[in-house]
């Protein structure tokens, strides 16, 4: 109830500035609608936002940053062309969903686990981060949602209904209660559809929400403009009313429970339906992510040319330019299933498959057969010099053999040459031999024939000499005859020896 | 990822009629041998042992473990053409591959094990495995070969390609139709970016061996009988003259006579078949030429007809029915000759790569080396296409590369660098288990 209230103010505020936005979706049953599953964490987003200016009680710093939130509203209303202008299509959305509810998980495993009160703890929204929170979750839903809902957005600006105290036994119930209707659809032009939320008194039946007779809004609220004065009014009141929202207000975690239980419960929930549950979905678009440079918004056009909103830091900002830092996405580290995994192993698989079969296939076919022609080759050549060789050496015995014959008989030949030839010799020498014996046996018969010739003469000599001798010594005297005696003995006796 | 350049693989194709086996980046395989194996039941020499060592064993335990020694089917294996070349009594000669489909593990484990121990001399945890598998084969069966080759023999790596897909390969192509025909079943496949179109897969059960069965009976029923090698003795009384004594090994099971007869049958086709011009006529061919072939026990047959018609089978399976012996064949098997099946399975292909399949129809296997067949499937199939499609049968002219495409298909995959990302290896086997090899093998 007493959210509901701010909510209210947060409307009265948005009055102040710009309800442009809200003139432009003229949804046909603007009454009878209420928040069922997108305040939790809007408030979230804006007390995420906004916890720090102290839930609005601070009056004058809160004016400072209304003129601030002013001015990045205006540029933020250029985006907001932009947005209008691309149109996004239900894939991207969905992957794009998808990526915030992981990163919602992610973030929510480590939060505290205390149970969540269903009203408790949400923080109440100044009027102007109310308007701001609902501008982005207008614009993200009047680009991304096209036609899922504008329910949500619906609920916020009709910020009379009293606040809901079922967030947390609501999110399921709704959202099995989507599955089974059809809303119908709003076309607006320009490829916009807006699927139309049920009225209220519908959901009331089905959804066991306080019935019209349990509102109770104050005229005053309605119809009187807001200052702040009124404002400091009614938070007094709010005060009185609520003291058990006080209590949870300076701590914004019980509502993250609460939105984790409805995580859960919208992963549960099954398809397309859940995803009407975003809710969670603006918060996060709206809060600024964490390792942002900045907390100014701002879409930038990627190279590839998406469209993305980064929260920057504006270092320096001219009339026609701006110098902003961001921090570029971290990779999201995805927690795949493993029918993913298996599915992109697959593909992986089979693209390195193609490609060995279409690129490397012919190639290596090619050098293989190339090599093995050429091993066969050269194993070819390798024989026939091996066979040339060994037929050179056979070739080369052979020609012995053939030869064997005809040099058996020339050696025959010389031998026998040489023999006739040293036969010659020996006879020759023989002949000589023969000659030399013959000539000393003659010359050795010569001498002893000269010699007996001698011995003849001188014996011849030797009695002629006696004879003399003998008849000298007859004549003569006895004497000279045994002289001559001796002589001759003494010449046989040497003849003898 | 499995580094798997460092060592060579080994690749291995187990064909319906003959094993394999060799180095990846060689040619042509190491090892060759006939993918049956012979099996002799251990039971009754144990059980007679059992009763010699042991008389006091009571009848009752001794049937029990003559039960469990049943149940275990407890057989010695041989493996390998010397091994089967020897006789031996009881010896049963049986297939492991019935339809393509691998039904007696055992049996491959035997082969393999011969292949590993006896052939390459390798150690099959050092090498990572390529192995080759039919274009149609089941996941139980993919994830059974990947659970042995891990479990039992350790590979570090492995991966299952398709025969077609490595025919393919062993031309370079990536896409292409397949006709292989071995020797247990004729296959025509498309193969399109290296993934076989399994809807278009054709095939037949019409291969080498139903030829040479074909041609047995075709002869025997000539009055020409093929005596088994094992059953004769031969002499050399005198120079040039041969003396023949048959003899009577009545322990002979007739499964290993069955296998030698074949052994000598395929040799006759092989020598003296060749596919005919046209379609097998009896009238035309009926004074065609014989042709001499001499039987090892010395006997000259001459074969005629016979040379044309047991080829023609393959175009015109009904004129088995002709052949006494064989004419139930055409109720068992659907009647279509290759150009049908060819036509057929690129008719069922997408129509963009039709003409890209026309133009590359690969021949392949041990029966595809026949002579003329590839000039005879080129001429029907331009009969039969449609006159816009360039028909091309591309069959190597080496028989050798005929008869061992797949293998060398193979061989050239697991040689390329880039494919050495793909191998299913250990770790990831023991990761995420056979199932596994659904996924790393294409």
């Amino acid at each position: 109830m007493d959210h509901r209230r701010q909510s209210k103010d947060s409307l009265s505020y948005s009055n102040l500035f710009n309800l442009e936005s809200l003139m432009n979706f003229q949804v046909p049953q603007p009454d009878d609608d209420f928040d069922y599953y997108g305040n939790s964490s809007q408030d979230e987003s804006r007390g995420s936002q906004g916890g720090a200016t102290g839930n609005g009680l601070m009056p004058d710093r809160e004016l400072n940053s209304v003129k601030k939130r002013r001015r990045s509203q205006n540029s933020d209303y250029e985006d907001e062309d932009s947005y209008y202008r691309t149109h996004i299509t239900e894939e991207r959305y969905r992957s794009m969903l998808g990526e915030h509810i992981q990163k919602y998980k992610r973030r929510f495993k480590d939060s505290s686990s205390s149970p969540a009160p269903t009203q408790m703890g949400i923080p109440v929204p100044k009027g102007n981060k109310g308007l701001k929170s609902r501008k982005l979750a207008n614009e993200q839903r009047g680009g991304f949602y096209d036609m899922e809902t504008t329910s949500e957005w619906l609920n916020d600006s009709n910020t009379q209904k009293p606040g809901n105290h079922h967030d947390a036994d609501f999110a399921p119930q709704s959202s099995t209660n989507r599955n089974t209707y059809e809303p119908p659809y709003l076309d607006i032009g320009d490829g916009i559809t807006y699927k139309i939320p049920p009225i209220y008194d519908k959901l009331v039946a089905s959804l066991h929400l306080p019935s019209f007779s349990d509102f109770r809004v104050e005229e005053v609220y309605l119809k009187g403009t807001l200052d702040l004065q009124s404002l400091a009014e009614m938070m007094a009141s709010d005060k009185r009313l609520g003291p058990k929202n006080r209590a949870g207000m300076g701590e914004p975690q019980p509502q993250y429970e609460s939105l984790q239980d409805r995580l859960k419960a919208s992963s549960t929930s099954n398809s397309a339906q859940k995803f009407s549950l975003k809710v969670s979905d603006i918060g996060l678009n709206s809060s600024i992510p964490e390792g942002a440079a900045g907390n100014i918004k701002r879409s930038i056009l990627s190279e590839g040319g998406v469209l993305q909103v980064y929260y920057v830091k504006v270092l320096e900002k001219g009339d026609t330019y701006e110098i902003i830092e961001r921090s570029l996405p971290k990779k999201q580290k995805l927690k795949k299933d493993p029918s993913v995994t298996e599915r992109e192993e697959m593909e992986k698989i089979g693209k390195v498959w193609v490609n060995i079969v279409r690129r490397d296939m012919p190639k290596h076919h090619r050098i293989f057969t190339t090599f093995h022609r050429k091993q066969l080759i050269d194993a070819k050549r390798v024989s026939e010099n091996c066979q040339r060789e060994v037929k050179m050496k056979v070739s080369r015995s052979l020609k012995l053999m053939r030869g064997a014959a005809i040099r058996t008989r020339k050696l025959a030949r010389d031998m026998l040459l040489f023999w006739k030839r040293i036969d010659k010799e020996m006879a020759e020498v023989r002949k000589k031999e023969e000659k030399e014996a013959a000539e000393a046996l003659r010359r050795e018969q010569e001498l002893r024939e000269a010699k007996r010739q001698q011995q003849r003469l001188n014996f011849l000599i030797q009695q002629t000499e006696l004879y003399s001798h003998f008849m000298q010594n007859k004549s003569s005297s006895q004497p000279s005859e045994d002289l001559a005696v001796g002589d001759e003995n003494n010449k046989t006796t040497k003849k003898h020896l | 990822m499995y580094g798997g350049d460092e060592v060579s693989a080994i690749v291995l194709d187990l064909g319906s009629h003959t094993c394999k086996a060799g180095y990846a980046g060689e040619d042509a395989p190491k090892a060759v041998f006939p993918s049956v194996v012979g099996s002799i039941d251990q039971m009754e020499v144990e059980t007679e042992t059992e009763n010699n060592s042991g008389p006091a064993v009571d009848p009752k335990s001794n049937s029990k473990s003559l039960d469990s020694d049943k149940a275990k089917g407890k057989r010695k294996l041989y493996v390998g053409s010397q091994a089967l070349g020897y006789r031996r009594d009881h010896m049963e000669v049986l297939s492991p591959i019935k339809d393509g489909v691998i039904v007696d593990w055992e049996a491959v484990e035997g082969i393999w094990d011969h292949a590993f121990r006896e052939c390459l001399l390798v150690d099959p945890k050092e090498h990572p495995m390529l192995l080759a598998e039919p274009s149609s084969n089941t996941q139980q069966q993919r994830e059974r070969t990947a659970e042995l080759m891990f479990e039992k023999y350790k590979v570090p790596a492995l991966f299952l390609a398709k025969n077609a897909v490595l025919t393919s390969f062993a031309s370079g192509r990536a896409t292409s139709l397949v006709v292989d025909s071995g020797g247990g079943s004729t296959t025509v496949a498309p193969v399109h970016d290296g993934y076989v179109l399994q809807k278009a897969v054709a095939s037949s059960p019409i291969g080498g061996e139903f030829l040479t069965d074909c041609l047995t009976k075709s002869l025997e029923s000539k009055g020409m009988t093929i005596k088994p090698r094992y059953s004769f003795k031969r002499k050399e009384t005198r120079p040039g003259e041969f003396q023949v004594v048959d003899v009577d090994f009545p322990n002979t099971t007739e499964s290993y006579k069955l296998y030698s007869q074949r052994v000598v049958a395929s040799d006759i086709k092989e020598c003296v078949c060749r596919a005919p011009d046209t379609p097998y006529d009896e009238s035309a061919y009926s004074n065609i030429p014989t042709t001499s072939y001499e039987l090892p026990d010395g006997q000259t047959i001459e074969i005629g007809a016979d040379r044309f018609k047991i080829p023609d089978i393959l175009f015109n399976p009904s004129l088995a029915q002709t052949i006494p012996g064989v004419e139930n064949f055409a109720e068992i098997a659907p009647l279509r000759g290759l150009p049908q099946m060819v036509i057929e399975s690129i008719n069922k292909c997408d129509v963009d790569i039709r003409r890209e399949l026309f133009s590359s129809i690969l021949l392949a296997g041990g029966t595809a080396s026949m002579q003329q067949l590839k000039e005879r499937l080129e001429k029907d199939l331009l009969e039969e296409s449609p006159q816009a499609a360039r028909v091309k049968v591309l069959a190597s002219g080496n028989s050798t590369e005929r008869r061992f495409s797949v293998w060398i298909g193979g061989s050239i995959l697991a040689s390329l660098g880039s494919f050495q990302q793909m191998w299913f290896s250990k770790a990831e086997y023991e990761e995420h288990g056979a199932s596994y090899v659904q996924r790393k093998c294409p």
